[in-house]
Protein backbone atom coordinates (compact mmCIF):
# COMPACT_ATOMS: atom_id res chain seq x y z
CA UNK A 1 0.00 0.00 0.00
CA UNK A 2 3.30 2.48 1.18
CA UNK A 3 4.46 1.51 -2.33
CA UNK A 4 1.79 2.15 -3.98
CA UNK A 5 1.25 5.88 -2.49
CA UNK A 6 5.19 6.15 -2.99
CA UNK A 7 4.69 5.47 -6.35
CA UNK A 8 1.59 7.43 -7.34
CA UNK A 9 3.23 10.23 -5.65
CA UNK A 10 6.37 10.32 -7.71
CA UNK A 11 3.99 10.01 -10.53
CA UNK A 12 2.40 12.56 -9.94
CA UNK A 13 5.82 15.00 -9.11
CA UNK A 14 7.16 14.00 -12.49
CA UNK A 15 3.90 15.18 -14.21
CA UNK A 16 4.45 18.95 -11.95
CA UNK A 17 8.00 19.09 -12.91
CA UNK A 18 7.64 18.07 -16.36
CA UNK A 19 5.08 20.43 -16.65
CA UNK A 20 7.00 23.11 -15.65
CA UNK A 21 9.64 21.77 -17.70
CA UNK A 22 7.47 22.73 -20.98
CA UNK A 23 6.79 26.48 -19.63
CA UNK A 24 8.24 29.54 -20.91
CA UNK A 25 8.16 32.62 -19.71
CA UNK A 26 8.98 36.11 -19.68
CA UNK A 27 10.07 38.42 -17.01
CA UNK A 28 10.13 41.98 -17.09
CA UNK A 29 12.79 43.36 -14.79
CA UNK A 30 13.33 47.33 -14.45
CA UNK A 31 16.61 47.79 -12.64
CA UNK A 32 17.07 45.30 -10.16
CA UNK A 33 13.06 45.03 -9.68
CA UNK A 34 11.02 41.87 -11.40
CA UNK A 35 8.26 44.39 -12.77
CA UNK A 36 6.24 41.23 -14.09
CA UNK A 37 6.88 37.41 -14.85
CA UNK A 38 3.98 36.36 -17.53
CA UNK A 39 3.32 32.58 -18.11
CA UNK A 40 3.45 32.96 -22.13
CA UNK A 41 2.70 29.03 -22.47
CA UNK A 42 -0.69 29.93 -21.33
CA UNK A 43 -1.43 32.76 -23.24
CA UNK A 44 -4.13 32.50 -26.04
CA UNK A 45 -3.85 36.08 -27.59
CA UNK A 46 -1.36 38.27 -27.80
CA UNK A 47 -1.61 40.36 -24.70
CA UNK A 48 0.60 44.16 -24.56
CA UNK A 49 1.12 46.03 -21.41
CA UNK A 50 3.25 49.19 -20.33
CA UNK A 51 5.70 49.68 -17.68
CA UNK A 52 7.67 52.73 -16.55
CA UNK A 53 11.43 52.43 -17.69
CA UNK A 54 14.05 54.45 -15.57
CA UNK A 55 13.69 57.26 -18.22
CA UNK A 56 10.86 56.86 -20.22
CA UNK A 57 7.98 54.25 -20.47
CA UNK A 58 7.86 51.00 -22.67
CA UNK A 59 5.41 48.68 -24.31
CA UNK A 60 6.08 45.19 -24.09
CA UNK A 61 4.30 42.51 -26.53
CA UNK A 62 3.46 39.18 -24.95
CA UNK A 63 2.42 35.92 -27.03
CA UNK A 64 2.08 32.17 -27.09
CA UNK A 65 5.71 31.08 -26.97
CA UNK A 66 7.61 34.82 -27.72
CA UNK A 67 7.57 38.52 -26.53
CA UNK A 68 9.09 41.82 -27.79
CA UNK A 69 9.41 45.38 -26.59
CA UNK A 70 6.96 46.88 -29.27
CA UNK A 71 7.70 50.98 -28.33
CA UNK A 72 10.71 52.30 -26.21
CA UNK A 73 11.43 55.90 -25.78
CA UNK A 74 14.99 55.11 -26.17
CA UNK A 75 17.44 56.77 -28.42
CA UNK A 76 18.69 53.57 -30.18
CA UNK A 77 15.36 51.84 -30.52
CA UNK A 78 17.79 48.31 -30.80
CA UNK A 79 15.14 46.81 -28.04
CA UNK A 80 12.19 47.40 -30.72
CA UNK A 81 14.22 46.39 -33.45
CA UNK A 82 15.16 43.46 -32.10
CA UNK A 83 11.26 41.73 -32.59
CA UNK A 84 9.68 38.90 -31.29
CA UNK A 85 12.26 36.35 -29.28
CA UNK A 86 10.83 32.77 -28.39
CA UNK A 87 13.99 30.62 -27.21
CA UNK A 88 14.06 29.96 -24.07
CA UNK A 89 17.43 31.93 -22.50
CA UNK A 90 17.32 35.02 -25.10
CA UNK A 91 16.86 38.06 -23.63
CA UNK A 92 16.01 41.61 -24.68
CA UNK A 93 17.78 44.52 -23.13
CA UNK A 94 17.22 48.18 -23.18
CA UNK A 95 20.24 49.69 -21.54
CA UNK A 96 18.46 53.15 -22.07
CA UNK A 97 16.19 52.35 -19.67
CA UNK A 98 17.47 49.84 -17.59
CA UNK A 99 15.41 47.18 -18.69
CA UNK A 100 15.53 43.23 -19.00
CA UNK A 101 12.74 40.96 -20.60
CA UNK A 102 14.34 37.66 -20.44
CA UNK A 103 12.64 34.37 -21.52
CA UNK A 104 13.26 31.59 -19.35
CA UNK A 105 11.90 28.14 -19.29
CA UNK A 106 12.10 24.80 -20.77
CA UNK A 107 15.85 25.22 -19.68
CA UNK A 108 18.02 22.42 -20.42
CA UNK A 109 21.17 24.37 -19.97
CA UNK A 110 22.89 26.49 -16.77
CA UNK A 111 23.74 29.34 -19.54
CA UNK A 112 23.76 30.06 -22.72
CA UNK A 113 26.21 32.20 -24.62
CA UNK B 1 -8.34 10.19 10.24
CA UNK B 2 -5.77 11.50 12.28
CA UNK B 3 -2.90 8.85 11.73
CA UNK B 4 -3.83 8.62 8.01
CA UNK B 5 -3.33 12.50 7.64
CA UNK B 6 0.12 11.90 9.43
CA UNK B 7 1.31 9.06 6.91
CA UNK B 8 -0.03 11.71 3.77
CA UNK B 9 2.55 14.01 5.61
CA UNK B 10 5.27 11.76 6.30
CA UNK B 11 5.35 10.18 2.40
CA UNK B 12 5.06 14.34 1.28
CA UNK B 13 7.97 14.99 3.18
CA UNK B 14 10.03 11.92 2.30
CA UNK B 15 9.08 13.14 -1.11
CA UNK B 16 10.37 16.50 -0.67
CA UNK B 17 13.12 16.30 1.06
CA UNK B 18 15.46 15.55 -1.86
CA UNK B 19 14.16 18.85 -3.39
CA UNK B 20 14.40 20.95 0.03
CA UNK B 21 18.21 20.02 0.62
CA UNK B 22 19.05 20.61 -2.61
CA UNK B 23 17.63 24.61 -2.41
CA UNK B 24 19.33 24.94 1.10
CA UNK B 25 22.24 25.51 -0.73
CA UNK B 26 21.48 27.24 -3.54
CA UNK B 27 21.54 30.72 -4.16
CA UNK B 28 18.92 32.37 -6.27
CA UNK B 29 20.75 33.99 -9.46
CA UNK B 30 21.25 38.05 -8.91
CA UNK B 31 20.81 40.56 -12.39
CA UNK B 32 22.99 43.84 -12.31
CA UNK B 33 22.34 46.39 -14.87
CA UNK B 34 25.93 47.58 -15.64
CA UNK B 35 28.11 48.10 -18.07
CA UNK B 36 25.38 48.47 -20.75
CA UNK B 37 24.33 44.74 -19.89
CA UNK B 38 23.11 42.84 -17.50
CA UNK B 39 26.12 40.91 -14.98
CA UNK B 40 24.74 37.36 -13.72
CA UNK B 41 25.38 36.12 -10.86
CA UNK B 42 24.95 32.83 -9.33
CA UNK B 43 26.55 31.39 -5.60
CA UNK B 44 26.13 28.18 -4.72
CA UNK B 45 26.35 28.23 -0.68
CA UNK B 46 26.35 31.79 -0.63
CA UNK B 47 29.05 34.50 -1.00
CA UNK B 48 29.94 38.14 -1.23
CA UNK B 49 27.61 39.31 -3.64
CA UNK B 50 27.11 43.07 -2.78
CA UNK B 51 30.79 43.71 -2.83
CA UNK B 52 31.27 41.69 -6.22
CA UNK B 53 28.63 44.28 -7.90
CA UNK B 54 30.50 47.32 -6.25
CA UNK B 55 33.49 46.49 -7.80
CA UNK B 56 32.17 45.48 -11.14
CA UNK B 57 30.15 48.70 -10.97
CA UNK B 58 32.70 51.02 -10.35
CA UNK B 59 34.54 49.66 -13.47
CA UNK B 60 31.70 49.84 -16.11
CA UNK B 61 31.31 53.25 -14.73
CA UNK B 62 35.21 54.02 -15.22
CA UNK B 63 35.34 52.55 -18.56
CA UNK B 64 32.74 53.93 -19.72
CA UNK B 65 32.73 55.72 -23.73
CA UNK B 66 29.42 57.46 -23.37
CA UNK B 67 28.06 58.51 -20.27
CA UNK B 68 30.13 60.62 -17.53
CA UNK B 69 31.20 60.07 -14.17
CA UNK B 70 31.89 61.21 -10.61
CA UNK B 71 35.43 60.34 -11.28
CA UNK B 72 37.42 60.21 -14.62
CA UNK B 73 36.30 57.87 -16.87
CA UNK B 74 36.78 57.05 -20.52
CA UNK B 75 34.47 59.63 -21.86
CA UNK B 76 36.70 62.48 -19.48
CA UNK B 77 39.51 61.05 -21.44
CA UNK B 78 37.60 61.16 -24.67
CA UNK B 79 36.99 64.55 -24.84
CA UNK B 80 40.08 66.37 -24.42
CA UNK B 81 43.43 66.12 -25.55
CA UNK B 82 45.04 67.28 -21.70
CA UNK B 83 46.41 65.04 -19.44
CA UNK B 84 44.15 63.00 -17.49
CA UNK B 85 44.75 62.15 -13.96
CA UNK B 86 42.88 58.73 -13.36
CA UNK B 87 44.42 58.62 -9.50
CA UNK B 88 44.23 55.31 -9.36
CA UNK B 89 47.56 54.71 -8.61
CA UNK B 90 48.19 53.72 -12.61
CA UNK B 91 45.30 50.87 -12.93
CA UNK B 92 43.76 52.77 -16.26
CA UNK B 93 47.26 53.69 -17.55
CA UNK B 94 47.88 49.80 -16.87
CA UNK B 95 44.97 48.60 -18.66
CA UNK B 96 45.53 50.75 -21.69
CA UNK B 97 48.89 49.77 -22.26
CA UNK B 98 47.89 45.98 -22.61
CA UNK B 99 45.25 47.19 -25.06
CA UNK B 100 48.18 48.52 -26.83
CA UNK B 101 50.05 45.39 -26.34
CA UNK B 102 46.77 43.47 -27.71
CA UNK B 103 46.88 45.53 -30.55
CA UNK B 104 50.34 44.78 -31.84
CA UNK B 105 49.41 41.01 -31.18
CA UNK B 106 46.33 40.90 -32.72
CA UNK B 107 47.85 42.94 -35.90
CA UNK B 108 45.24 45.34 -35.50
CA UNK B 109 42.05 43.37 -35.15
CA UNK B 110 41.58 44.33 -32.02
CA UNK B 111 42.00 48.21 -31.80
CA UNK B 112 40.93 50.61 -29.21
CA UNK B 113 41.25 53.87 -31.48
CA UNK B 114 37.74 53.21 -32.72
CA UNK B 115 35.55 55.08 -31.40
CA UNK B 116 34.12 57.19 -33.96
CA UNK B 117 34.44 54.24 -36.77
CA UNK B 118 32.37 52.09 -33.85
CA UNK B 119 29.92 55.22 -33.22
CA UNK B 120 28.61 55.28 -37.12
CA UNK B 121 28.01 51.86 -37.16
CA UNK B 122 26.09 51.97 -33.95
CA UNK B 123 24.04 54.95 -35.62
CA UNK B 124 23.81 53.18 -38.31
CA UNK B 125 22.18 50.01 -36.64
CA UNK B 126 19.90 52.53 -34.84
CA UNK B 127 18.71 53.78 -38.22
CA UNK B 128 18.59 50.99 -40.51
CA UNK B 129 20.83 53.34 -42.84
CA UNK B 130 24.74 52.42 -43.93
CA UNK B 131 26.87 55.01 -43.31
CA UNK B 132 28.76 57.50 -45.92
CA UNK B 133 31.48 55.82 -47.35
CA UNK B 134 33.43 58.97 -46.99
CA UNK B 135 32.55 58.94 -43.27
CA UNK B 136 33.84 55.53 -43.05
CA UNK B 137 37.06 55.67 -44.75
CA UNK B 138 38.30 58.87 -42.44
CA UNK B 139 36.98 57.04 -39.47
CA UNK B 140 39.21 54.06 -40.41
CA UNK B 141 42.36 56.03 -41.48
CA UNK B 142 42.12 57.77 -37.98
CA UNK B 143 41.81 54.20 -36.22
CA UNK B 144 44.81 53.02 -38.04
CA UNK B 145 47.43 56.02 -38.56
CA UNK B 146 49.35 55.39 -35.23
CA UNK B 147 51.61 58.57 -35.86
CA UNK B 148 48.52 61.69 -34.88
CA UNK B 149 46.65 59.06 -32.56
CA UNK B 150 48.22 57.49 -29.91
CA UNK B 151 48.70 58.33 -25.86
CA UNK B 152 51.37 58.65 -23.31
CA UNK B 153 51.62 58.03 -19.54
CA UNK B 154 53.27 59.23 -16.55
CA UNK B 155 51.89 57.45 -13.63
CA UNK B 156 47.89 57.54 -13.49
CA UNK B 157 47.78 60.25 -16.26
CA UNK B 158 46.97 59.70 -19.66
CA UNK B 159 47.10 61.86 -22.62
CA UNK B 160 44.99 60.77 -25.54
CA UNK B 161 46.91 62.64 -28.65
CA UNK B 162 44.79 63.13 -31.81
CA UNK B 163 41.45 63.24 -32.90
CA UNK B 164 40.80 59.46 -32.13
CA UNK B 165 38.34 58.65 -29.50
CA UNK B 166 38.86 55.04 -27.59
CA UNK B 167 36.31 52.75 -27.34
CA UNK B 168 37.06 49.52 -24.56
CA UNK B 169 34.03 47.92 -25.71
CA UNK B 170 36.10 44.80 -26.84
CA UNK B 171 37.96 44.40 -23.28
CA UNK B 172 36.06 46.15 -20.57
CA UNK B 173 33.62 43.67 -19.23
CA UNK B 174 36.56 41.21 -19.59
CA UNK B 175 38.91 43.08 -17.72
CA UNK B 176 36.10 43.86 -14.84
CA UNK B 177 35.36 40.77 -14.30
CA UNK B 178 39.23 39.61 -14.30
CA UNK B 179 39.87 41.94 -11.41
CA UNK B 180 36.46 40.49 -9.52
CA UNK B 181 38.02 37.20 -9.98
CA UNK B 182 41.21 38.48 -8.30
CA UNK B 183 39.45 40.45 -5.75
CA UNK B 184 36.28 38.71 -5.17
CA UNK B 185 36.17 35.17 -6.32
CA UNK B 186 39.83 33.77 -4.41
CA UNK B 187 37.83 31.97 -1.97
CA UNK B 188 35.00 30.98 -3.57
CA UNK B 189 34.61 27.41 -5.38
CA UNK B 190 30.70 27.23 -6.55
CA UNK B 191 29.73 29.95 -8.87
CA UNK B 192 29.35 31.42 -12.01
CA UNK B 193 29.43 35.08 -13.85
CA UNK B 194 27.99 36.07 -16.94
CA UNK B 195 28.70 39.31 -18.28
CA UNK B 196 25.68 39.78 -20.51
CA UNK B 197 27.20 36.27 -22.55
CA UNK B 198 30.42 37.70 -23.52
CA UNK B 199 32.55 37.40 -20.93
CA UNK B 200 32.05 34.82 -18.15
CA UNK B 201 33.62 33.05 -15.54
CA UNK B 202 32.82 29.32 -14.12
CA UNK B 203 33.60 28.02 -10.89
CA UNK B 204 32.10 24.75 -10.49
CA UNK B 205 28.32 23.44 -9.40
CA UNK B 206 27.60 22.53 -5.74
CA UNK B 207 29.49 19.39 -5.47
CA UNK B 208 31.92 19.69 -8.06
CA UNK B 209 29.83 19.37 -11.08
CA UNK B 210 30.18 21.30 -14.72
CA UNK B 211 27.66 23.62 -16.14
CA UNK B 212 25.96 23.04 -19.37
CA UNK B 213 26.81 25.96 -21.42
CA UNK B 214 24.35 26.08 -24.67
CA UNK B 215 24.81 27.78 -27.79
CA UNK B 216 22.22 30.13 -28.63
CA UNK B 217 23.51 29.79 -32.24
CA UNK B 218 24.10 26.46 -33.22
CA UNK B 219 20.84 24.25 -32.17
CA UNK B 220 20.58 21.69 -28.99
CA UNK B 221 24.70 22.20 -28.69
CA UNK B 222 26.23 22.86 -25.62
CA UNK B 223 29.49 22.38 -23.82
CA UNK B 224 30.17 20.92 -20.18
CA UNK B 225 32.42 22.86 -18.42
CA UNK B 226 33.94 24.22 -15.01
CA UNK B 227 36.21 26.28 -13.75
CA UNK B 228 37.24 28.10 -16.42
CA UNK B 229 36.50 31.09 -18.43
CA UNK B 230 34.71 31.92 -21.42
CA UNK B 231 34.92 35.20 -23.92
CA UNK B 232 31.92 34.82 -26.72
CA UNK B 233 31.22 37.27 -29.74
CA UNK B 234 28.15 36.59 -31.49
CA UNK B 235 26.40 38.73 -34.27
CA UNK B 236 23.22 37.28 -33.08
CA UNK B 237 22.33 39.94 -30.32
CA UNK B 238 23.37 43.27 -32.49
CA UNK B 239 22.72 43.12 -35.76
CA UNK B 240 20.71 43.79 -39.10
CA UNK B 241 19.57 42.94 -42.24
CA UNK B 242 19.67 45.07 -45.46
CA UNK B 243 19.21 44.20 -49.10
CA UNK B 244 19.85 40.72 -47.92
CA UNK B 245 23.51 41.59 -46.32
CA UNK B 246 23.96 40.98 -42.43
CA UNK B 247 25.84 43.73 -40.92
CA UNK B 248 26.78 43.39 -37.40
CA UNK B 249 28.24 45.88 -34.32
CA UNK B 250 31.28 43.94 -34.88
CA UNK B 251 33.45 45.94 -36.93
CA UNK B 252 37.02 45.21 -38.72
CA UNK B 253 39.08 48.48 -38.14
CA UNK B 254 41.59 47.53 -40.66
CA UNK B 255 38.86 47.75 -43.11
CA UNK B 256 35.62 49.20 -41.67
CA UNK B 257 33.30 46.28 -42.42
CA UNK B 258 30.37 45.16 -40.25
CA UNK B 259 29.70 42.08 -42.27
CA UNK B 260 30.44 39.37 -40.53
CA UNK B 261 31.91 36.22 -41.62
CA UNK B 262 31.38 33.89 -38.48
CA UNK B 263 27.86 34.12 -36.59
CA UNK B 264 29.60 33.44 -33.15
CA UNK B 265 33.30 33.04 -31.59
CA UNK B 266 34.44 32.10 -28.62
CA UNK B 267 37.72 31.53 -26.47
CA UNK B 268 37.65 29.34 -23.50
CA UNK B 269 41.52 29.84 -20.93
CA UNK B 270 41.91 31.25 -17.48
CA UNK B 271 42.23 34.98 -18.33
CA UNK B 272 38.70 36.48 -18.97
CA UNK B 273 40.69 39.76 -20.38
CA UNK B 274 42.48 38.56 -22.85
CA UNK B 275 39.58 36.21 -23.99
CA UNK B 276 37.35 39.23 -24.44
CA UNK B 277 39.95 40.61 -26.94
CA UNK B 278 40.29 37.43 -28.50
CA UNK B 279 36.59 36.52 -29.10
CA UNK B 280 36.03 39.85 -30.89
CA UNK B 281 39.48 39.20 -33.08
CA UNK B 282 38.30 35.64 -33.93
CA UNK B 283 35.18 37.49 -35.43
CA UNK B 284 37.53 40.17 -37.07
CA UNK B 285 39.58 37.73 -38.37
CA UNK B 286 37.54 35.11 -40.04
CA UNK B 287 38.13 30.96 -39.84
CA UNK B 288 41.12 31.24 -41.67
CA UNK B 289 43.30 32.67 -38.47
CA UNK B 290 41.79 31.57 -35.80
CA UNK B 291 43.81 28.22 -34.56
CA UNK B 292 46.93 30.18 -35.18
CA UNK B 293 46.19 32.97 -33.20
CA UNK B 294 44.35 30.24 -30.28
CA UNK B 295 47.44 28.67 -30.28
CA UNK B 296 49.85 31.78 -29.91
CA UNK B 297 48.07 32.92 -26.74
CA UNK B 298 47.66 29.54 -25.47
CA UNK B 299 43.60 29.32 -25.41
CA UNK B 300 41.41 27.14 -26.89
CA UNK B 301 39.10 28.70 -29.25
CA UNK B 302 35.61 27.83 -31.02
CA UNK B 303 33.49 28.85 -33.75
CA UNK B 304 30.34 28.78 -35.83
CA UNK B 305 30.37 30.06 -39.72
CA UNK B 306 26.40 29.39 -39.78
CA UNK B 307 26.95 25.89 -41.23
CA UNK B 308 29.84 23.90 -39.25
CA UNK B 309 31.27 24.36 -35.62
CA UNK B 310 34.79 24.42 -35.62
CA UNK B 311 37.07 24.12 -32.11
CA UNK B 312 40.26 22.91 -30.63
CA UNK B 313 40.34 19.15 -30.29
CA UNK B 314 40.11 19.22 -26.61
CA UNK B 315 36.67 20.68 -26.25
CA UNK B 316 33.89 18.66 -26.84
CA UNK B 317 30.07 19.79 -28.43
CA UNK B 318 27.48 18.17 -27.00
CA UNK B 319 24.34 17.65 -28.50
CA UNK B 320 20.96 17.84 -26.26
Amino acid sequence: MGAIVLSSGGVALYEVLKKKESALSAKVYCEKTLLEEVDLSALTEEVDKTYEGSKTAFKVGFKKGAVAILESGCPSQYCVHQGWVSESGRSIICAYNSVLVSLSGTAQDDLRV
Amino acid sequence: MERKTRRILRGLVFLFAPLSSCSSSYQEDTIYNVFDSYLTTRFYGGGDLQSLEEGYRSYSQKLNAYSSSDSANLLTLNSTNEAVDFADEGEMASLLRDCLDYQKKTDGAFNIFTGHLNALWKDALANRKLPEEAALAAAVKESNDPTTNYLSFEGSKVTRHGSATLDLGAIGKGYALQKVKEKNLASQKAYFVDAGSSSILLGEKSGGGSFSVGLKDVKNAFLSLKNTALGTSSISEQSMTLNGVTYSHIVNPKTGSAIPTLTMAMALGEDPEMLDVLSTSFMVLGAGEIEKMAASFGVLYLYYDGVKVSHSSSLEVLYH
